[in-house]
């Protein structure tokens, strides 16, 4: 296939060159991603003023804030009061408030930078071409990154901006001495003081106009690659700039036709070797407010799990119902103390991993024994699942950990069929 | 994939069958743009079956869930996760698909398993 370059073409593959070029080239990106240093007002206003230009959209107020959960909440708060505003009415009803986080900004800003950079890219290359630069920016930069980065924000900033929700709204209309015992409930408060449950509600909509900025790096460095490595020099690259920009010198964004709100990079982030956020004795990731959340490889877990770990018990860790949640809980805890903490005796072995073992536990707060099903998850690791004595499909017992297994997806015991291959 | 031949995503089983089972009180799943939702994670992580036409089955218990997957054509099971239980790719054919379930002993219940 012939290798074509000009400023307006880029087709027929990458060249051994290229490779390595785009190699650097997503290390250069993976570094923004987990980008640690304090963001810069000088460089980021800029190109957040020159996104909303592209879009023909009025300059807006760009306001920097220390971190995703501060951006909600304020979010929240600002956009409910510029709808009240506009509309002259504070009713907080579904459509109010779906009205004032209309992504209409978002979209817009979209539009003008990123997709139509995407559109021109496209029709200036070939699928080889885009194939190959794609395996070695975007895929390479999200592989090494996304999971300490946009996934772990995105799903502390929902679960801060819900679960402060009802605190909040609590605090502010039935007990006016409640003391904020929390960082994210004193965010959540200050929204509530400054526009009700409208701001409350707004706040939890924060997803509906949020961009990734640096944590987006991987569909970032796929475009901007085909100019800086590839040589393409397209009229979109101009406005994409500042999309690009964005990316480089600033975190979260929400974007509002009035405002837009940045928020700052995170003090630190601890990775293990798998590119998962995880650190044992801490914060995976903290923020210069404060806010800190806590992963064991790649899975969110309470903060005293990490903290207090010496006082974390097998029973508090097999009550907990998420099962990745417990699956870290008893590495954290430790295989050795649970199984010896609850008297652990085996039931039956299966020789197979897979397949596990069946375990008797006694628990403390039973008067019955507990059976465990114990095996290998090759995504979550060793699981543990609860069993119950005598199966409800064909009445037997359960004694041995294939008859668990077939209890589990609630087959007869003589019929059940066990997976030849599990991810 | 052979008849009677059984694999697994996570809590999702599935189980290639020869025939048509009885669809008598079975509900059409509802396609979504990435395909019918089996179950979904708690981090809203779905598993995903990418085509074909799915049956939801009835059970006696909210701790299970079932499901009949006719496909003509071969189809992936995914997880739209960013660190996913690795896919599987699915042959034309019919599979009974079951959603994994696990006892709690302080309840004395039994629950979809959740991750």
């Amino acid at each position: 296939m012939k290798i074509i370059r000009t400023k307006t073409e880029a087709k027929g593959g990458i060249t051994p060159q290229e490779k390595a070029k785009l190699d650097l080239y997503a290390k250069e990106w993976i570094a923004i991603a987990l980008r640690t240093a304090p963001i810069e007002a000088e460089k980021i206003v800029p190109a957040i003023e020159g996104i909303y230009a592209a879009a023909k959209l009025k300059k807006p107020r760009v306001v920097i804030v220390p971190s995703p959960r501060v951006m909600a909440f304020a979010y929240g708060a600002s956009a409910w009061i510029w709808h009240c505003r506009k509309n002259k009415s504070d009713a907080a009803t579904r459509a109010a408030t779906v009205d004032a986080t209309y992504d209409a900004t978002y979209a817009a800003t979209v539009d003008a930078t990123d997709a139509a950079t995407r559109a021109a890219t496209r029709a200036a290359t070939d699928d080889a071409t885009r194939d190959a630069t794609d395996a070695a920016t975007d895929d390479a930069t999200y592989a090494a990154t996304v999971d300490a980065t946009d996934a772990a924000t995105v799903d502390a900033t929902y679960a801060a901006t819900n679960a402060a929700t009802v605190d909040a709204t609590r605090a502010a209309t039935v007990d006016a001495t409640y003391a904020a015992t929390n960082a994210a409930t004193y965010d959540a408060k200050q929204c509530f003081t400054l526009a009700g449950e409208g701001g409350i509600r707004c706040a939890k909509s924060w997803g509906r106009a949020y961009q990734g900025g640096n944590m987006w790096a991987g569909w970032v460095s796929y475009l901007a690659a085909f100019r800086d490595v590839l040589g393409l020099d397209l009229p979109e690259h101009k406005k994409f700039k500042h999309y690009e920009d964005a990316a480089r010198h600033g975190g979260f964004r929400v974007m509002h036709e009035e405002f837009c709100i940045v928020s700052d990079f995170p003090e630190f982030i601890k990775i293990d070797d798998g590119n998962r956020p995880h650190c044992e004795n801490g914060p995976s990731h903290k923020w210069r407010d404060g806010w800190a959340l806590y992963h064991w490889h790649g899975v969110k877990v309470p903060k005293e799990w990490i903290l207090n770990s010496e006082k974390l018990t097998a029973i508090e860790v097999l009550k907990t119902e998420d099962v990745e949640q417990r699956a870290a809980g008893c590495e954290i805890v430790g295989w050795e103390k649970i199984e010896k903490e609850l008297g652990a005796k085996i039931i039956n072995d299966s020789g197979s991993d897979d397949i596990g073992k069946l375990i008797e536990m006694q628990l403390p707060e039973l008067s019955n024994s507990g059976l465990f099903l114990k095996a290998w998850c090759p995504r979550n690791g060793w699981i543990y699942e609860g069993v119950p004595h005598v199966s409800d499909v064909d009445q037997l017992p359960i004694d041995t950990a294939l008859k668990a297994q077939a209890w589990r997806i609630g087959d007869r015991q003589d019929e059940y069929v066990h997976p030849t291959v599990r991810t | 994939m052979k008849i009677n031949e059984a694999i697994a995503q996570g809590e999702v089983y599935i189980k290639r069958i020869a025939d048509m089972p009885d669809t008598e009180g079975c509900k059409a799943v509802e396609k979504t743009a990435k395909g019918y939702i089996l179950a979904h994670s708690e981090s809203g992580h779905h598993h995903l079956l990418t085509g074909g036409e799915v049956l939801e089955r009835p059970v006696k218990s909210e701790a299970s869930q079932r499901f009949i997957a006719k496909l003509t054509q071969t189809e992936e099971v995914i997880q739209d996760a960013s660190s996913p239980h690795g896919k599987h790719t699915l042959p034309a054919g019919i599979y009974d698909i079951r959603i994994s379930r696990e006892y709690n002993p302080f309840l004395e219940e039994a629950r979809k398993v959740a991750d």
